[in-house]
């Protein structure tokens, strides 16, 4: 499953959202720029429970794990290995 | 007596010297190691042709360095001066200008953030690794500084655009840590959190009551501030301090798991309103936690009026916020009106303190210290803005802002201030700010309105992010038209929240 169009698409719409037309690549930072905040945070946590079934209660996460396209799509595989 | 803030580390550096004082990005330090590291530091900053004291900037952030900075500067007998790396170039060069520092301690990321206009506005002296450090000298005491000596200058937003420096003393942070200590108990044992920033006054509580009592201190990495559940559960820290959003945020994504943190003993919530909701689902996650809503200002030294979760909790009618409590000891409240007339029990005013915690005022502004710290029959009070009332069992309660001062996640920000940039960026007094939107008195953004033909929203936020720190950012930059005004031509702020509150495709 490819899961980094839809994630991207997200990115995209929170950022716009805001007024930030800037292009991003797979690897730019989103939250410790500063280009996401807290609030857009939140929206793309509840984002990944509903869409992808990442259970952030149980897991718990780092900012890190959230910083660009290509650690959220890594944090999505990982979350969806079998255990 | 020696009011020096360095001089409690000093004393366990000797006493209890291998005991943990900071445990940062992967480095233990104890009291014997973080004091002889403050006296060198403090050595290097003395060095050289004798002067009067000044301020130290310390640019640094949940590092060693930091913390090796505050207190080097303090033992040196000069005041430190907080700088956030994060603050953009021209943020930086403007405070530098103003600050005139005798020399700056930097960490890795503050030696990064001097770059152009902000490296031109540096002084001669930085302080970037200690193996520049003079060796130490075992005979070598904190400085001895009296009770009005400034400890601190910690900037605060200013509406004109420029930052207000608030000149804290010894005597006030002394009382602070002395007062907690009689209220909380605190003991060697404790395992403080910081996760306040070094630039929120938070931290100063957290530094200086923890090597206080010789506890340990815990900077919270700036990854894990956002959830912070297993940073609290590995370092199993006992005494917890944030900002509510913190509670907030944890709560609203079902992140608090009832009897998550059995360690914490404390847990104290300061610097924008506590939602009930939030500090009950802290109190289940934290079963063995005291939970505290504590109101605060830079002015009066990090805390002032406290209110311990209760059964049933004191609540602000109609906000679903913990009320604001009662005065912390040595603190005299007041409610006012606009001519600083004590009101009685019932009315809405002004929240007035009035103690041993009130700050000196405003940097080289004398203007404004007389204005928000008037003297009345002998007394300095600070008129902190809040909009507050005290109910008939004596609670204060906070009812919102009387000027156009908003919190961000704790930071405070001067609508004003945004919009003083915003006119400068569009070359129009056509702008505005408002917060919005906002949640249980605390804003989750700042939108910027303006009517620009020249300038797209893009190129406002650039600039914006260049002069402002970034949580004072707009997050939102929308073009009208035409501003709306109220009938005495003043911008109509609820007209703009009302745009807000439109559904999006109506804009």
């Amino acid at each position: 499953m490819n899961e980094k169009p839809a994630v991207r698409e997200l990115v995209q719409s929170l950022l716009r959202r805001k007024g930030d037309e800037n292009d991003f690549s797979d690897s730019d930072s989103l939250i410790a720029s500063g280009r996401l905040d807290s609030v857009d945070t939140i929206a793309l946590l509840v984002f990944l429970e509903e869409q992808y079934r990442v259970d952030f209660a149980e897991r718990g996460f780092d900012v890190d794990e959230l910083d660009s396209i290509d650690s959220i799509v890594a944090l999505v595989r990982a979350s969806q290995l079998p255990v | 007596m020696n009011f020096n803030l360095a001089h409690p580390v000093y004393e366990h550096g000797r006493n209890n010297g291998s005991r943990l004082a900071v445990s940062v990005g992967g480095v233990d330090l104890s009291y014997a190691e973080l004091s002889a590291l403050a006296q060198r530091t403090a050595r290097w900053l003395t060095a050289g042709p004798s002067r009067s004291p000044g301020f130290v900037g310390v640019l640094a952030s949940r590092s060693v360095e930091a913390y090796v900075g505050v207190l080097g500067a303090c033992w040196a007998g000069d005041a430190y001066v907080p700088l956030n790396p994060q603050l953009p170039e021209q943020r930086l060069a403007q405070l530098l200008r103003i600050i005139q520092p005798v020399a700056l301690v930097v960490d890795e990321a503050g030696r990064k953030a001097l770059s152009g206009c902000a490296r031109e506005a540096c002084p001669p002296r930085i302080l970037s690794g200690f193996h520049e450090l003079p060796p130490g000298d075992p005979q070598d005491r904190p400085s001895t500084v009296d009770a009005e000596h400034t400890a601190y200058m910690i900037f605060t937003s200013g509406s004109t655009g420029v930052p207000k420096g608030v000149l804290v003393p010894t005597r006030a942070v002394c009382h602070l840590v002395k007062m907690l200590q009689d209220l909380y108990s605190f003991r060697p044992e404790d395992r403080f959190s910081k996760a306040y920033n070094l630039s929120f006054d938070g931290s100063v509580h957290d530094m200086f009551t923890s090597w206080y009592v010789g506890a340990s201190l815990h900077p919270v990495p700036a990854s894990q501030l956002m959830a912070p559940m297993k940073f609290i559960q590995e370092r199993q820290l006992t005494v917890w301090t944030s900002v509510p959003s913190t509670a907030v945020f944890l709560e609203q994504l079902k992140m608090l798991q009832p009897g998550a943190f059995p360690s914490l003993r404390y847990s104290i919530f300061s610097g924008e309103p506590l939602p009930l909701r939030s500090a009950l689902a802290w109190r289940r996650a934290a079963p063995n936690s005291e939970v505290d809503n504590i109101c605060g200002h830079t002015e009066c030294c990090v805390f002032s009026t406290l209110e311990r979760l209760s059964d049933p909790p004191n609540v602000t009618p109609n906000r679903g916020l913990v009320a604001i409590g009662k005065p912390l000891p040595g603190f005299e409240a007041a409610v006012f009106d606009n001519t600083c007339t004590c009101l009685p029990p019932g009315n809405e005013g002004e929240l007035a303190l009035s103690g041993p915690q009130v700050a000196k005022g405003y940097f080289q502004d004398p203007e404004r210290t007389a204005a928000r710290f008037p003297v009345i029959n002998g007394k300095t009070w600070y008129r902190t803005g809040d909009l507050v009332c005290q109910d008939e069992s004596g609670i204060y309660h906070h009812l919102g802002r009387i000027d156009h001062q908003v919190k961000i996640l704790g930071h405070r920000v001067e609508l004003g201030e945004i919009e003083a940039h915003l006119s400068q960026i569009c070359d129009s007094d056509s702008v505005a700010a408002v917060a919005w939107p906002v949640d249980h008195g605390s804003a989750r953004g700042i939108v910027a309105f303006h009517c620009s033909e020249v300038r797209s929203p893009q190129e406002i936020r650039d600039a914006m992010r260049q002069r402002l720190p970034r949580y004072a950012v707009p997050t939102q930059v929308l073009r009208l038209p035409t501003m709306p005004l109220t009938t005495n031509g003043k911008v109509d702020r609820a007209a703009l929240i009302e745009v807000l509150e439109r559904p999006p495709e109506v804009w």
